[in-house]
């Protein structure tokens, strides 16, 4: 029977040295940008998702972190850490910016959604709304994440980055900024602020 | 409840696999044509300038700058109107077409060189293995009628219904067509024992990647909203191209099939499982058409399809413009009885 398609290596390579000259030519030519954008689109609008648990805003935030790495690219210090890093640390940024200006940050309905459609409305909108309505279908996910987004901006990273994007600690300390034991407590931390959350 | 559980409760949380597709690659498009790109240009340009001027006068530097550097482009139609109007120009009346064209693939099957000659409606074609210059096949079509000398073919029956056509060469691929679906059978390499099945629809075609001439191409382009002008590239050697690229992320599939008995008999399940919608979402592919226009000739170089899955580039048929050129008409060209030609009769 059918067997999963054999990844060819890819034309740019998977290493860090090709993902660092990759990087050189992304400050200077679009395709290579293109590149980056391929591999590390779909992983930051699913981390942006795991936050937000709104497609439309993980739409939004994931294009202007985009937009942001480009314009901060000549600024990025290649330091053998992923580009991807990098890209997180601003993508939550953004999103706890988002937040922190939206305190009483209240998701649209599916029904609102459905009303704001109209005969104009562009097959990005349809899109949206079948994207919405997929995610609203993840009751596990989506009872999870109510009780996730009682907590502080900072044990929400964590959480999702260590369990929903599985990243290591390492990997979460270079995103954060912050040294590795200090991400090891707030994971610690976290984790008893969600037990004490689905107590009561 | 105790750490453990939750964190398996944690870890055992799915999101849709779906990822806004429109909304994405409207994202790419915009980045692609950012303003950002369009500046580290201008400070490229601007670097040469200090430096010519450096060494030589600046009035010379200036003038030697204008006549040498390529008229920039701000988008995809500036630029094909641009190339369009060159090949117009280079179009030779009563003349004979002659286009050499080398098409290679990232999984490493046969590269081949094509020779085509086109007058009118007659066309000849003629392929070669790249690597040994061994004939392939030879194709005329002269007063309505298909004349061929091609090598032993493989033939797939699927179970369906169907419309089988000669494969191009002796790639031993198959194409076959349903309402929808069309289907690319090729071995993964010549000692393989694996095929790679492509499924498509209509929206990407690999008979449009290997039959068109760059000026059809060119006016294709045209009238196709999904291309972007994706800037320019300097190469090691200072040429300098231009590139288009159009992305066409319609639902295509690709699968790996052992080339065994069964081969037919899988091939058929994959399509009925496709045409059902039942195929897994992980074998969807992306095609990425990129165009690199040379600008000292201002004629296309280099197209590649890029096959691509998860973001990553998986395959990648490519198609070099080796030589084109306008000569004068010969009848022999297009003589299948010169050439040793049998009449080809599809089935």
């Amino acid at each position: 029977m059918d067997q999963p398609v054999k990844r060819l290596k890819p034309a740019t390579g998977d290493s860090l040295e090709n993902e660092r000259r990759l990087i050189e030519r992304a400050r200077t030519y679009p395709l290579a940008f293109g590149e980056l954008f391929d591999r590390y689109y779909d992983q930051v609008y699913r981390y942006l998702l795991h936050r937000t648990a709104n497609v439309e805003l993980a739409r939004d935030i994931a294009s202007d972190t985009f937009h942001i790495a480009l314009k901060k690219l000549w600024l990025f210090r290649w330091k053998q850490v992923p580009f991807s890093a990098w890209l997180f640390r601003i993508a939550t940024n953004e999103v706890n910016g988002y937040f922190r200006k939206h305190k009483n940050y209240k998701t649209i309905s599916l029904e609102d959604f459905v009303d704001l459609l109209t005969e104009e409305s562009s097959s990005a909108d349809f899109e949206l709304l079948q994207s919405e309505k997929e995610l609203q279908q993840k009751s596990d996910f989506m009872r999870m994440h109510k009780l996730l987004s009682q907590l502080n901006a900072r044990y929400q990273s964590v959480i999702v980055l260590r369990f929903f994007e599985e990243k290591t600690l390492s990997e979460i300390a270079e995103i954060l900024g912050k040294p590795e034991g200090t991400v090891k407590s707030l994971v610690h931390r976290a984790l008893e602020q969600l037990k004490e959350g689905m107590k009561s | 409840m105790d750490t453990q559980k939750l964190i398996e409760e944690l870890e055992k949380t799915e999101l849709p696999e779906r990822v806004p597709l429109t909304s994405k690659n409207k994202l790419r498009r915009q980045l692609l044509n950012a303003s950002y790109f369009k500046k580290a240009s201008v400070r490229r340009s601007t670097i040469r300038y200090v430096i010519s001027t450096a060494v030589t006068a600046a009035v010379t530097a200036v003038v030697i700058l204008y006549i040498m550097t390529p008229p920039t482009f701000s988008s995809a139609n500036e630029l094909l109107t641009h190339i369009e109007s060159a090949y117009t120009r280079l179009a030779g009346d009563g003349q004979i077409h002659y286009l050499r064209t080398l098409f290679n693939t990232l999984s490493g099957r046969t590269p081949l060189e094509e020779e085509e000659w086109s007058y009118g409606h007659q066309f000849s074609v003629k392929t070669r293995n790249a690597v040994t210059g061994e004939e392939l096949g030879y194709t005329i079509k002269t007063n309505g009628k298909m004349y061929s000398r091609q090598h032993v073919q493989r033939k797939f029956k699927f179970n369906i219904e169907e419309k089988q056509f000669p494969a191009k060469n002796n790639d031993k691929s198959i194409r076959t067509e349903t309402k929808d679906l069309r289907v690319m059978v090729v071995p993964l390499r010549e000692d393989s024992k694996t095929l790679q099945v492509y499924i498509f629809n209509d929206a990407w075609n690999p008979d449009s990647f290997s039959k068109r001439t760059p000026l059809e191409i060119v006016q294709s382009l045209k009238t196709d909203s999904l291309v972007t002008y994706a800037g320019r590239e300097t190469s090691s050697d200072g040429n300098i191209y231009e590139v288009l690229e159009v992305n066409h992320s319609k639902d295509l599939y690709l699968f790996n099939v052992p080339d065994d008995q069964k081969a037919s008999q899988t091939i058929s399940k994959l399509i009925s499982q496709v045409e059902k919608g039942e195929s897994p979402r992980s074998e969807i592919i992306d095609v990425r058409e990129i165009i690199r226009i040379d600008m000292k000739t201002n004629k296309i170089f280099h197209v590649s399809h890029s096959i691509r899955q998860n973001g990553y580039e998986i395959d990648r048929f490519d198609l070099t413009f080796l030589e084109e050129k306008y000569i004068n008409y010969d009848p022999n060209v297009f003589d299948p009885l010169r050439n040793n030609l049998k009449e080809l009769v599809l089935e």
